[in-house]
């Protein structure tokens, strides 16, 4: 959790709920709050020219979204989309803004949080220029086996829907299908009842 | 496009917490991809290019940061590996602090932390649209996405000034497409006067 759901609360958040598909905030919005989630998943994501889905990150319990934008003067360059039933706590940005200038552990807290999120937009950049599928799925496999305790082959199950797997890593849905049934076949991961097991 | 160069955190407040200042080589390897972050580097002289090569060999120079800048920074925070190179591209000095030491000078430096997570919004800012042009088709795209990103790092702002310092080659690696490729949509783009080539230096 990035800030304590009882801080957020008595600085005056409010909570929000929003359905599956639902819009927390849109590309080119002014960013005037700071959201983080109680209860749900949600996704940051944008398109490309050609109308394919960019997953740019996904988001948990306790995770804070588009956090960054409230550090900059710049319109929100993704989306925010709730991917199951969300609750989220929303502050307005100049009260967060106070709330980090008072409280620096926030503010240290903060540090780590951003820092996490460009180390895996680093990752997802240097696999963009990847030509090679399973190369592109085997680094975002890796990366979100990076975080567990247990590193021993296929004790990881892959947290992801093959369409999202495919949005994060710039590949189409069926060239993802294809890819994780070439990897099985190697090996690479093992498949039961449907479930990536890396 | 107004950026801000960052991290620059003053010398003396870097030395008061036990800094040195350390030289290198042209050429000089500063961190390997795969080292764990141990200090925090920040530029005084000189040119550092960040770097990785995939299973062919192949180059990727992902930036290139100087004078009063610094890098690698990220890591410092996440309990993990370096993913880049760190290379020396000129002599080059840097003041060098132990993470331990950096954390207690954040510690006590709440405005150091503040501005620390304006830098790396920033940096999180321009990644995200990188990856968003770089999955798109359309070459002059991708091109846009990169070099806005380079040029993101680069303090000032001004039309067509930003000297890219990576060649057609280097380009061509980090954007996925042939060096052909770039060459020809870099002059489409000079046509459309979104940027200069002198002496086929491209100033963006």
């Amino acid at each position: 959790m990035v800030i304590k759901e009882e801080v957020l609360h008595s600085v005056g958040a409010i909570i929000r709920h929003y359905q599956p598909g639902e819009i927390i905030f849109n590309e080119g919005d002014v960013p005037k709050y700071y959201y983080q989630i109680i209860t749900g998943q949600a996704k940051l994501n944008n398109y490309s020219d050609d109308g394919k889905e960019i997953i740019q990150t996904l988001l948990e319990e306790g995770q804070s979204i588009g956090e960054s934008l409230l550090f900059i003067d710049k319109v929100y360059p993704v989306n925010a989309v709730a991917i199951t039933k969300c609750s989220v706590q929303r502050l307005p940005k100049t009260v967060f803004l106070d709330l980090i200038k008072l409280y620096p552990q926030i503010s240290l807290d903060m540090n780590k949080t951003l820092s996490q999120k460009l180390y895996f937009k680093l990752i997802m950049a240097q696999n963009l220029s990847s030509q090679n599928p399973t190369a592109k799925l085997k680094v975002l496999m890796d990366y979100l086996k990076s975080f567990q305790e247990n590193q021993s082959p296929y004790s990881f199950m892959i947290p992801l829907t093959r369409q999202q797997m495919a949005s994060l890593t710039g590949l189409c849905a069926e060239t993802a299908i294809r890819t994780i049934k070439i990897m099985e076949r190697e090996k690479i991961v093992k498949i039961i009842d449907r479930k990536i097991l890396y | 496009m107004k950026t801000v160069s960052c991290m620059n955190i003053e010398p003396e407040l870097l030395y008061s917490y036990g800094a040195e200042n350390k030289l290198y080589r042209h050429n000089e390897m500063i961190y390997r991809e795969g080292d764990h972050a141990a200090y925090y580097y920040q530029v005084v002289k000189g040119k550092v290019k960040l770097n990785s090569y995939n299973e062919e060999g192949k180059e990727f120079i992902h930036n290139i940061v100087g004078e009063k800048q610094s890098f690698g920074d990220a890591m410092i925070f996440v309990e993990n590996f370096y993913v880049m190179n760190a290379v020396c591209i000129a002599d080059a000095e840097l003041i060098r602090l132990s993470k331990s030491n950096f954390l207690n000078l954040l510690k006590n430096n709440p405005d150091v932390s503040l501005e620390m997570n304006a830098c790396l919004s920033q940096r999180l800012y321009f990644k995200a649209i990188m990856l968003q042009n770089m999955s798109s088709q359309n070459p002059v795209i991708r091109l846009e996405g990169l070099l806005n990103y380079l040029k993101s790092y680069h303090d000032g702002d001004c039309g067509q000034c930003f000297p890219v310092e990576l060649t057609r080659q280097q380009i061509a690696n980090l954007t996925g497409l042939r060096v052909e490729t770039v060459i020809r949509t870099l002059k489409k783009m000079e046509k459309q006067g979104k940027l200069t080539i002198k002496d086929r230096k491209i100033l963006y």
